[in-house]
């Protein structure tokens, strides 16, 4: 299931993934710790359903990826458990020039593993290269510099970064971004970058990557294993483990399997399904809401020329009235999760979700009041006519995308208040030409269905509504100016309380206008043995890019 | 009837046949439960409610294996029409005139034998798109080439025997050949390989929908083990969403071998001799053995 969420979200949420990373950082010792007894030493094992599709991260995709990257490249920042900025490669941060020129003092006296000195100018040469090549072969990381004019290390340990507009996530993209080791990756580089994508970046004859950050990584094999050793020369606190290890698994059901019999330590998103066996196994289960979230698509291109009643916010009400949110969680989350409102779910922190907004719950009274209201009469079949014609849409379902049981609950509940749903089944990629359609103009579809994984900072979830990404993220038709201006405003507002403002306004807009209905959101589950303890969990689970604290306060306590 | 008399394996799978297509006829009035309809929770567990428990998605499992029986027997039906009008026609075609028509179609035959079934039908059923109709294309397709063979074998031996050679002196047309003595003649061989098809259609249809290239929102016995293994089932201990299918799915596989080879076996002439024939189980001592001295 896993891997299927990844894929399925396909275009949308892998490069969500890509560019969005957050991290929490809480002192060594994590949040769960409790009276457990800290036992130095021992190799944690994890096991992921998913897979890492490239160390380069240049090429990488995978949500497994970026994690991996958090744990053997420094960054500037991380989050806290509190999902709060908090210090990594630096030390501290001061803006200047009205939020144009950012300065970071760096840690002083840090080495690669290789025994090469770490300093402001390694990351003042990722950044430059990355603008140098961003239309070429560091396109994937070019959208976490936008509006970077220079990066310049004025000194070993200072960093300065000078945009050409104040930018107020300068810190939640930076945070994502791998800083890697000019004297490895410069002769890469070279001549527009044309090596830089073919790259491998995994250990070669019996050497480990040159890391940077708590462990290096020693051996790679893909879809099968990764195995990572302390990294003596890391800058920060030293982990209590020696090493881990990832194992990759085909399938959930064999690595449930696994975990049960012992032959790993723990696992990130846990199926809902294996919660109760894994539980009676005697493993710990937690349960951390998550980014993820399911999503029922209005077509609201104003232009569409058909069936133009669901352009109507009381016929979409009466939709959201019809289903039964509270059933789609307890089916298909197994009760792991919660019905949704707003598109910035409440889990990704920073306080960005607005709490004005709740989801409206299941009445189908109220439904059918409301479509009676509007005279769509119920016909001999039991369908509605509206505008001469019966409420019978088609919906565009991404196999490797959407929910099969919940979009079953919700053909039923609509069918109960007279309005027919068929799928159509497509996989991401047809699902998303078919959404386009035709040309790119978002004519013809009416209805879909799909996920996203957002990020910590909202502005990636935001920018998918407007005009600007049609073609691109927008996967609804939703156009409007008003909210392109509010999205304009918040991207250049450095002052929290005014952003936070600005995001509010644009979250009630979406909710007040429905291009979506947000079903739900999903929890992430986490599980692990006895024995171990002190992992941070997040929205993204114990191994996430957020942050190194998960596995560096991660422990054995026998 | 007499095969039947002779081959109990032949009852056994005629009967067992019989069970479920009745079963599938009659899907509407034996389901205790909508299949569609939730009922329970996720992976409730065998009850007097419920004997075969629910599923992933809290749907009663038995109405499911009735509700997908129907299914999973039409797409397995309509699979076999398409092979066996397909083989059939290229077999009775190419073994009738023989010549370049001969060599032409048997040379696609080829082409289509040697193609690894499976395989294709992933990537054929991955690009057409998730349907049942594309499901049934697929199989019926690649399916239809043992038929062939078999069936242009006998037409040539068919088209030689003097009654046909008669008919054709006489003036006959071809069509009132093919038609009139040669498709009597062939009948039960296609019959035969009807049901042998139905077998493997069904199982593919599974495959298929197992890895998830069937109609999702279809109710077949394979989307319901794909869902099954979806939702951790098998180390969930749900064992009731996943075993129940794949026996329903056996049951009539075994079914059709055993009616399909029995009917095989009586009407195939090439088949009847014993010495080369593996299913008679009979081996014909070349000489009577006598000990050494």
């Amino acid at each position: 299931m896993t891997s299927k969420v990844m894929l399925g979200a396909g275009i949308v949420a892998a490069l969500a993934l890509a560019t969005g990373c957050a991290s929490q950082s809480s002192p060594p010792g994590g949040n769960n710790n409790g009276s457990h007894k800290v036992v130095e030493g021992g190799t944690l094992r994890l096991g992921s359903a998913s897979s890492i599709d490239s160390m380069n991260p240049f090429v990488a995709l995978n949500q497994d990826a970026y994690s991996t990257f958090e744990y053997i490249y420094p960054e500037l920042v991380q989050y806290n458990a509190q999902l709060q900025f908090a210090p990594d490669f630096a030390k501290s941060w001061s803006t200047s020039s009205g939020g144009k020129v950012w300065t970071f003092k760096t840690q002083p006296g840090a080495k690669w593993s290789d025994g090469q000195p770490l300093t402001a100018k390694d990351a003042a040469w990722t950044f430059t290269t990355i603008l140098d090549l961003a239309k070429t072969a560091a396109g994937n990381q070019a959208a976490t510099l936008t509006n970077l004019k220079t990066a310049k290390a004025t000194d070993d340990n200072t960093l300065v970064l000078t945009y050409s507009v104040p930018v107020a996530n300068v810190l939640s993209n930076l945070q994502q971004l791998p800083i890697l080791p000019e004297h490895v990756w410069s002769k890469y580089t070279a001549n527009n970058g044309k090596a830089l994508k073919n790259y491998a970046n995994t250990p070669t004859d019996g050497q480990p990557v040159v890391s940077g950050g708590p462990f290096e990584l020693v051996k790679f094999q893909k879809d099968q294993i990764a195995l990572f050793k302390q990294n003596p020369d890391w800058y920060g606190p030293k982990p209590h483990i020696d090493g881990y290890g990832i194992q990759f698994f085909a399938n959930d059901d064999a690595m449930v399997t696994a975990l049960k019999n012992g032959q790993i330590d723990a696992v990130e998103a846990l199926p809902a399904t294996s919660v109760k066996t894994v539980r009676q196994a005697g493993l710990t289960v937690t349960q951390t809401p998550g980014e993820e979230f399911h999503d029922f698509i209005f077509n609201s291109n104003p232009k569409k020329p058909k069936n133009r009643e669901l352009l109507d916010p009381k016929v979409r009400e009466a939709f959201e009235y019809a289903i039964n949110r509270q059933q789609i969680v307890k089916v298909s989350q197994l009760g792991a999760g919660q019905p949704g409102s707003s598109i910035v779910p409440p889990a990704s922190g920073g306080g960005w979700f607005d709490k004005s907004l709740s989801p409206i719950s299941y009445n189908p009274a109220k439904a059918n009041q409301i479509l009676d209201g509007l005279g769509y009469k119920k016909g001999s079949n039991g369908i509605r006519v509206a505008n001469g014609h019966p409420m019978n849409y088609q919906l565009i379902f991404p196999t490797d995308g959407a929910d099969q049981r919940s979009f079953e609950i919700i053909q039923n509940d609509l069918s109960a208040v007279g309005i027919k749903i068929t799928p159509r089944n497509m996989d991401g990629s047809a699902a998303w030409n078919a959404t386009i359609a035709p040309n790119g103009k978002y004519l013809n579809f009416d209805l879909s269905m799909w996920d996203w994984v957002p990020l910590v900072d909202p502005d990636f979830i935001l920018s998918a509504m407007t005009c600007g990404s049609w073609n691109n993220w927008n996967d609804s038709g939703y156009c409007n100016h008003a909210y392109d201006r509010l999205y304009a405003a918040q991207a250049v507002a450095t002052n929290p309380a005014k952003r936070h403002q600005i995001v509010d306004q644009m979250q009630q807009m979406l909710y007040r206008d429905k291009p979506y209905i947000v079903l739900d959101y999903l929890d992430i589950i986490d599980s692990w043995s006895k024995g171990w303890s002190g992992f941070v969990e997040s929205p993204q689970g114990l191994y996430n890019a957020l942050s190194k604290d998960s596995l560096v306060s991660a422990h054995r306590t026998s | 009837m007499r095969i039947v008399r002779e081959r109990p394996a032949a009852t056994v799978g005629a009967v067992l046949l019989a069970l479920f297509v009745l079963m599938a006829v009659f899907a509407q009035w034996l389901m205790p439960y909508d299949p569609h309809q939730q009922v329970g929770p996720v992976f409730g567990t065998p009850s007097t409610a419920h004997p075969l428990g629910l599923d992933d998605g809290g749907y009663d499992v038995l109405s499911l294996i009735i509700q997908g029986g129907r299914i999973s027997m039409e797409v397995g039906f309509a699979a076999t029409v398409v092979a066996i009008v397909l083989g059939g026609g290229v077999g009775i075609l190419s073994g009738y005139f023989g010549g370049a028509t001969d060599t032409v179609l048997m040379r696609i035959t080829d082409y289509f034998l040697v193609i690894p079934d499976i395989p294709l039908m992933i990537i054929i059923a991955a690009v057409w798109g998730p349907s049942l109709g594309h499901i049934v294309l697929v199989i019926g397709m690649l399916l239809w080439t043992g038929t062939a063979r078999v069936i242009r074998s006998q037409v040539k031996s068919v088209r030689e025997r003097v009654y046909v050679q008669r008919a054709r002196s006489l003036g006959a047309s071809h069509t009132r050949i093919i038609l009139r003595h040669v498709l009597p003649q062939v009948a039960p061989l296609l019959v035969a390989n009807t049901v042998l098809t139905i077998a493997v259609a069904i199982f593919d249809e599974t495959a298929l929908a197992f890895l998830g290239l069937s109609d999702p929102t279809a109710i077949t016995w394979g989307t319901m083990i794909e869902h099954a293994f979806d939702r951790t089932a098998v180390s969930a201990g749900a064992w009731w969403a996943v075993v129940p299918p794949g026996v329903a799915v056996s049951l009539v596989i075994m079914a059709c071998s055993l009616l399909g080879q029995a009917i095989e076996d009586a009407t195939n002439p090439r088949l009847r001799v014993a010495h080369l024939s593996i299913r008679g189980f009979r081996i014909r001592p070349v000489r009577p053995a006598r000990a050494e001295a």
